[in-house]
């Protein structure tokens, strides 16, 4: 597990704010929060294109921000008086003020809550090919434009915790659930930009400021798949938190924004393989630029995201994966010392192929032929009988399998244990990977029958066994004794750990910080 | 150690089951009548937990609640129904039976009065993988009417206990921390922490203070008590034994009385309490007026009594 210690500075961060007026109603609250909030050191860089015509003739954006920096010194203020044509533009604009590594880029319609930026920014330290983090938006101001008779209140429930595609549309991820869900992090497909942090690396470069119509969305959800294009990452983190007033800066629901919107669109949809989908669709929708001057891309749905089993659900911040990763390396370690043409390897317990690709991948580089015994039923008494009940597991093994190219080294035998064992020779294994059932009875009679298989200078190994079970505590030793008909006791696995015992006195060996044990023959 | 070795190994994207990272654990949840309450919270232990569970229904109802763990139970799920007719005493005389019930190593309590929510227990059992020293976590406990937190942990503001976060939006508190104490509704236990140290015959049942009593001992036993706000859940407080008649009040000052004493904030109540004692301490002298009337007069009056017929003259109090 990944973890981060919220009340620690890592190192100092810029932070874009663009306003456009609403001094009052947006920009000191969003202001305020910041400085109430952050808790790295920050370089804020204010880009404004407010006029003095704006909120009645009454602006007093550049004043306000004048006395701030006498106040706080940490802050630079760009004014333009001719209006922004982009959002690209404002953010390169703020990118050649700063010179920190990574910066974050904060709408003044967004109130950032508590450690919004500690999480994400040790999560870009750590992870040097990430080049976006999006943060969790929460709604504001929803409520107040509710119509007459719509009593459901969102203000307060997630705008977006990243950006996915149903079709050809993006969709904001955890759109109206309560807002203490999604507190994860995961790779995403796109993100928002009202609310991110940047590396600064990522997107120098790489801001196009004149393909957009202006300020009518689409940009930013281009912004990172273009970075994703150009092979950074693009990751949601739901440790950091704001709320987010959407179209209040700049939004406009006329005809004329609603035209530009469209014309954004098709260039998205070309840019990034959608666009025959989306006429597929609307073949009625008028088409904007049908010359062939957007240039595609590739096909957005194509790029990779880089999702393991361990990012795909909860991310960083929660699943172990260093457990697994030398458990990884001590099992193909292990097999590539006697791999080698006609070496004979067996698996008992296959599942879903976890162990077997790994095994498999050593027989492709070195040779030999892997035997996978597995009933794919499920261990009886376990949990894994239900599951075998609930789905195709030997099924999904195949698929697995085929799908890794790995087929042609593996022969699959559907049968339990010991009657795979029968029909082996005595003395013509040469590598034997014993991870089936991990019930004592069970387990000892596997390991006590596949033995008289193994030929000598083979390894014979296996999985889950968690200490010597001569060297535990007494009181644990009687724990385990009370727990030896189940295959798993929430930390140990005490049928392997005494079987072990019971057939090789301490005669083997556990790999440091795994639970892979193993014999020498 | 074994070397390493240039076999490029990683699979691309394997399909597996989300349980199969996770170690099964005991549910433990209390039930006392309010099938209103039980039903949901049971559906949303089966939606919303990733590693598989054994459920531990300890009960006390005289209402239907029985009949709908049969059924429950005949659909095939993993689930230990124990009843008694007679009620319970106490909280702790429930965890004991149900831990005795306990399969597996990690152990969570559910009161039927919280709804758990999505992955609740995930980040909580890989932070007790990762500290064998921690023997309690708490999670995130969310008012249902209005979203807001409950119990991000619990603190002392000098002698008495507050729930952390009471009050704060849901989304915060979203941290793993080590808070001076912890609610008992909604929390995972490592079973060899507990076993053995919860006693039953300390305090007045279901009227408060058990729990936070509860995780200090673990803590005076060289246990942690972690809090982790990446697990949450919605509580209905004071639903399913909740009462203020007077002498659930009475009995709950009792046991803030025991509480203090035993933890060593007695002195810190005290000095924030002053007219309190004058109550008590009155109240105990009208007793022993009471008493010495009682026995005919045969006792004297200790100056004590003057005193107090001094201070009633004087309407002080």
């Amino acid at each position: 597990m990944e973890t981060y210690k919220t009340g620690r500075l890592t190192e100092p961060i810029d932070i874009i704010l663009p306003t456009h007026g609403k001094l009052e109603e947006l920009t000191v609250p969003c202001v305020q929060a910041l400085y109430a909030h952050t808790r790295n050191l920050f370089h804020l860089i204010v880009v404004d294109d407010s006029t003095p015509d704006m909120n009645g003739g009454k602006d007093q954006t550049p004043q306000w921000f004048k006395t701030m920096q006498i106040e706080h010194g940490n802050i630079t203020y760009i004014h333009s008086d001719t209006p922004f044509k982009s959002g690209n533009q404002i953010f390169n604009l703020g990118l050649q003020y700063g010179n920190a590594r990574f910066v974050a880029t904060v709408m003044n319609s967004v109130r950032v809550e508590p450690d919004w930026d500690v999480v994400a920014v040790q999560m870009m330290a750590n992870k040097p090919k990430v080049g976006i983090i999006g943060l969790k938006c929460l709604k504001l101001g929803w409520d107040n434009k509710r119509i007459e008779g719509d009593n459901v209140k969102t203000d307060g429930l997630i705008e977006s915790a990243g950006v996915c595609m149903n079709d050809y549309t993006p969709c904001d991820m955890g759109r109206n659930e309560p807002s203490h869900r999604l507190s994860v992090s995961y790779p995403c497909f796109s993100l928002q930009w009202a609310f991110a942090l940047l590396r600064r690396e990522a997107v120098v470069g790489n801001l196009d400021e004149d393909m957009w119509e202006s300020f009518v969305g689409w940009d930013d959800i281009d912004n990172t798949l273009y970075l994703r294009y150009k092979g950074w990452e693009a990751w949601y983190c739901g440790l950091g938190v704001g709320y987010h007033l959407t179209h209040a800066t700049r939004g406009s629901t006329s005809d004329e924004a609603l035209i530009k919107n469209r014309k954004n669109a098709e260039i998205f949809y070309k840019r990034w393989g959608y666009w025959d989908k989306f006429r597929q669709r609307n073949p009625y929708a008028p088409e904007y630029f049908p010359n062939g001057n957007v240039k595609f891309l590739c096909n957005a749905d194509e790029l990779p995201l880089n999702v393991t089993d361990e990012t795909t659900n909860f991310g960083s911040i929660i699943l172990n994966k260093s457990l697994w990763v030398a458990e990884e390396n001590a099992l193909t370690t292990l097999a590539t010392k006697v791999a080698k043409q006609s070496a004979v390897l067996v698996e008992v317990g296959s599942w879903f192929g976890n162990s077997t690709c790994l095994l498999a991948n050593v027989v492709k580089a070195s040779g030999g032929h892997l035997h996978c015994v597995d009933h794919w039923k499920g261990s009886e008494g376990t949990l894994t009988r239900q599951e075998a009940t609930e789905q195709d597991i030997y099924g999904l093994f195949v698929e697995n399998m085929r799908g890794l190219g790995l087929w042609e080294y593996i022969t699959p035998m559907v049968i339990d244990s010991k009657t795979a064992c029968e029909t082996f020779k005595d003395n013509s294994i040469d590598f034997l990977f014993l991870d089936g059932d991990h019930r004592y009875q069970q387990f000892k009679e596997d390991l006590t029958i596949w033995i008289p298989k193994m030929k000598t200078g083979g390894i014979i190994c296996g999985h889950d066994c968690d200490a010597y079970y001569s060297k535990v505590s007494p009181e644990l030793k009687e724990h385990l004794d009370k727990h030896l008909d189940i295959d798993f006791t929430g930390v140990h696995h005490a049928g392997v750990m005494k079987g072990l015992f019971e057939v090789f006195n301490d005669d083997y060996s556990i790999v440091d910080d795994t639970r892979i044990w193993f014999k020498e023959i | 150690m074994l070397e390493k070795n240039s076999v490029q190994t990683k699979p691309r994207k394997l399909q597996t089951q989300k349980t199969s990272s996770l170690p099964p654990i005991d549910v433990i949840v209390i039930t006392h009548d309010h099938l209103d309450l039980t039903i949901p919270c049971i559906e949303l232990l089966y939606e919303n937990t990733k590693a598989p569970f054994h459920l531990i229904v300890i009960d006390d109802s005289q209402d239907v609640t029985p009949e709908y763990f049969a059924k429950l139970k005949k659909s095939g799920k993993d689930i230990t129904f124990y009843h008694q007719d007679e009620p319970f005493k106490c909280g702790n005389q429930i965890f004991n039976i149900g831990l005795g019930l306990c399969k597996y190593e990690y152990v969570a309590t559910v009161m039927n009065s919280v709804r758990v929510e999505p992955d609740w227990e995930i980040v909580a059992l890989q932070i007790m993988a990762m500290d064998s020293k921690i023997g309690i976590i708490g999670f995130k406990s969310i008012f249902p009417h209005n979203g807001l937190i409950e119990s991000a942990g619990i603190d002392f503001d000098g002698h008495k206990p507050i729930d952390i976060g009471r009050g704060m939006p849901a989304h915060r508190f979203t941290q793993v921390s080590e808070p001076p104490s912890l609610q008992w509704a909604f929390a995972l236990l490592r079973k060899e922490a507990v076993v053995g140290n919860l006693d039953e015959n300390v305090y007045h049942g279901f009227v408060g203070w058990d729990d936070i009593d509860n995780t200090m001992v673990l803590k005076k036993k060289g246990w942690k008590a972690i809090y982790c706000g990446m697990g949450a859940g919605y509580h209905l407080t004071h639903a399913t034994r909740g009462s203020d008649n007077p002498s659930v009040l009475q009995k709950n000052k009792e046991n803030a009385e025991i509480f203090y004493k035993r933890w060593g904030l007695w002195d810190l109540y005290v000095q924030s309490n002053p007219l309190e004692m004058i109550r008590r301490d009155i109240a105990e002298l009208k007793a022993m007026v009471l008493a010495i009337k009682n026995d005919n007069g045969k006792g004297k009056l200790p100056e004590d009594i003057k005193l107090l017929e001094e201070v009633n003259a004087n309407k002080v109090i």
